[in-house]
């Protein structure tokens, strides 16, 4: 094991103000740590915070919202830097890839220009050789005829090459630490699977960490690691990606997994998970879960369960899987 | 004797033309001589990748749009041969069920009013009293309840919308409904209930489902029967099960290749072949750019669909070579 770790988010809490007065508390009790060239997959439905996550980490929280916790990251805790420190570490450090490869881009900005805003801002480059450098990186994403391709608008371009040029913008200060928060989700799968590799290739070449944002199972087993399951802004289970997707340790991975369209032999229904998310504002006592869990028993309803470590690599959030373990 | 099919579509066509200021107009053929047909009580799966005509052919069939050339038979009636009187009375028959649950729901109107608006196709239309009670029962068979008839769309999750538009598409008891990517944007545990409650409707009322989506697995769980759309050509249709399990066109191969699932961990080892640009509609095969298999006949003759064995059809001149040399006994996807 190497010192300490390219980053590390522990014990990071949100909470955001309400219009009416008063505090609702989004994330809790998140942490993980991840290393140069690692990959972590952040799973969860919506309402389950990861998105807030990704923006926590890129200090792109909005103004209504206060961290706490600690986000140390190559030394320094983000959440204590002031704007304009930060303004240096994001952009150039942390890179961030947006799930809307429509309105991630300035409409009235060519592509070209785009990518090499950063460079000219960070790394105080001219704009000639900037620009020069801009067709270097769309030719890395793939997109054909680059050099011609620089000087187009964002609206004559398809989806999928949008998104080439997000991951372009995200990657031209060859930040250490890419965010991707669910990347390839407006794509068709075949286009999905072409960006995917574009970015396993990237994080090989620079030995970058990734931390991709899905809710697709799919995607994060094909790409990450480690795998952290999130429910109502709480981890619920983290581990390697094989083995959650395996043998998941808390009933809600379980069901997830099992919702999962696939073909019913017997011609039976397909699995849910009775209920919805629910709201932040409406989470049952104890265990936030709980309410749906088809594994309930009264315990769970008496305390929030510990995040807990059951077996090196692994952890999870319930009380039955630690009974499980303690068998 | 076969029966006669609820939707009977032949040769559909359907050209947009661009007209650029300073360009020579140009066409856009979203559907080049689409053939398919659905049999009643089944739910027909239509895949494909965005710009393959699929949402196109749901527009058509609802007749929402109308067609270059070709026809769409519902129900023993050609459908743009209708008048416009004889269509609105026809559409009781044909509901559709959009993919925003958010964006096709009327967020001022009350989801009683929602779920009634459809009946006003009817030539009795029903009195206040039976329609508030058609609107409950309705309610009810899609897991909601009669009380949810006071309340507005903003006040339910998406799931719960996209019942509401479920139940809005089924209240005139409709012979098909066409659900244009009625699950993609619900989460993975409200996709399933919904996707149980078609299942369960099928079933218990016999709608026919016309399920239109860019997600395979979706379509593999429910439907039973699917046609695989590319540029806006049928290229393989065939019961799902056995489409999925044995694809014989190379065009599904590469779709279910690509498909993400999480019994694939780690990066594939095949690599997509790059795509070359082809602009020409009309000569050769319009898949032969991105084919692993692509020969030269596939540059000069574009293929038709034909049925290669009971029940599966398919429009490549190389399928023979995709067909497994011992068929397998009902292999499942698992």
């Amino acid at each position: 094991m190497t010192g300490t770790p390219l980053l590390s988010v522990e014990n990071l809490a949100v909470s955001m103000r309400l219009p009416a007065g008063g505090q609702m508390q989004i994330l809790t009790d998140v942490g993980f740590a991840l290393d140069a060239g690692e990959t972590l997959g952040v799973v969860g439905e919506s309402g389950s915070g990861k998105s807030l996550l990704s923006l926590a980490i890129m200090g792109l929280l909005p103004g209504a919202a206060t961290a706490t916790g600690r986000i140390m990251f190559e030394g320094r805790d983000l959440l204590a830097l002031d704007d304009d420190t930060l303004c240096s570490v994001r952009g150039k450090r942390v890179g961030m890839i947006f799930q809307e490869p429509m309105t991630a881009l300035n409409p009235a900005m060519t592509v070209g220009d785009q990518i090499a805003e950063g460079l000219v801002w960070h790394e105080g480059l001219s704009w000639k050789v900037a620009r020069a450098q801009a067709v270097e990186l769309l030719d890395q994403v793939r997109i054909a005829d680059a050099r011609r391709r620089a000087q187009t608008y964002p609206h004559e371009m398809s989806g999928g090459q949008r998104q080439r040029v997000g991951i372009a913008m995200a990657l031209a200060l060859k930040p250490a630490l890419m965010i991707a928060d669910e990347p390839t989700t407006a794509l068709d799968v075949t286009v999905q699977a072409e960006v995917l590799d574009i970015l396993d290739d990237l994080r090989r070449e620079y030995g970058m960490a990734l931390i991709l944002v899905s809710h697709d199972l799919g995607v994060i087993a094909r790409m990450c690691a480690r795998t952290v399951v999130m429910y109502a802004g709480r981890r619920m289970e983290e581990g390697p990606t094989r083995d959650v997707l395996t043998l998941p340790l808390n009933p809600y991975s379980r069901g997830l997994l099992r919702a999962v369209p696939k073909r019913r032999t017997d011609g039976g229904k397909l699995d849910t998970i009775p209920g919805s998310v629910p709201g932040f504002a409406r989470l049952p006592p104890g265990c936030c879960f709980s309410d749906r869990c088809p594994e309930r028993i009264a315990d769970c309803q008496e305390a929030e369960p510990a995040w807990a470590i059951p077996t090196a690599g692994r952890g999870v959030r319930c009380i039955r899987a630690m009974q499980e373990f303690a068998r | 004797m076969k029966k006669r099919p609820l939707l009977d579509i032949r040769g559909l066509t359907r050209d947009y033309v661009g007209n650029a200021l300073f360009s020579r107009p140009h066409v856009n053929r979203a559907l080049d001589d689409l053939t398919m047909t659905v049999d009643a009580g089944t739910i027909h799966g239509i895949v494909g990748e965005s710009g393959c005509g699929k949402s196109t052919l749901a527009r058509i069939v609802m007749g929402l749009d109308r067609p270059t050339s070709g026809e769409v038979i519902f129900d023993g009636d050609a459908v743009f041969r209708l008048n416009d009187k004889e269509l609105k009375r026809k559409r009781r028959d044909f509901q559709m069920v959009f993919q925003d649950p958010f964006g096709s729901l009327n967020p001022r109107h009350t989801v009683g009013r929602i779920v009634a608006e459809p009946l006003h196709v009817l030539d009795v239309r029903p009195g206040r009293a039976e329609t508030r009670d058609k609107v409950a029962a309705m309610l009810e068979s899609v897991g909601l309840t009669a009380a949810h008839a006071e309340r507005h769309p903003h006040e339910f999750s998406g799931g719960q919308r996209q019942r509401i538009a479920i139940a809005r598409a089924l209240i005139t008891e409709p012979k098909l409904v066409v659900a244009d990517e009625a699950v993609s944007a619900l989460d993975l545990s409200v996709q399933a209930q919904v996707l149980n409650l078609l299942m369960e409707l099928r079933e218990k009322r016999g709608v026919t489902f016309l399920f239109i989506t860019h997600n395979l697995a979706v379509v593999d769980a429910v439907a039973d029967m699917v046609g695989v759309m590319y540029r806006g050509r049928m290229v393989e249709t065939g019961p799902a099960q056995e489409v999925f399990a044995s694809p014989l066109h190379p065009y599904t191969q590469v779709l279910a290749a690509a498909e993400p699932s999480i019994e694939k961990f780690g990066r594939p080892a095949s690599q997509q072949k790059p795509i070359a640009a082809i602009a020409d509609i009309g000569v050769g095969c319009s898949f032969r750019n991105r084919c692993p298999i692509a020969a030269a006949r596939c540059a000069v003759e574009q293929p038709a669909l034909r049925t290669l064995s009971p029940g599966r059809q398919t429009a490549c001149h190389r399928a023979e070579d995709l067909l497994p040399s011992t068929q397998p006994a009902k292999a499942r996807r698992i």
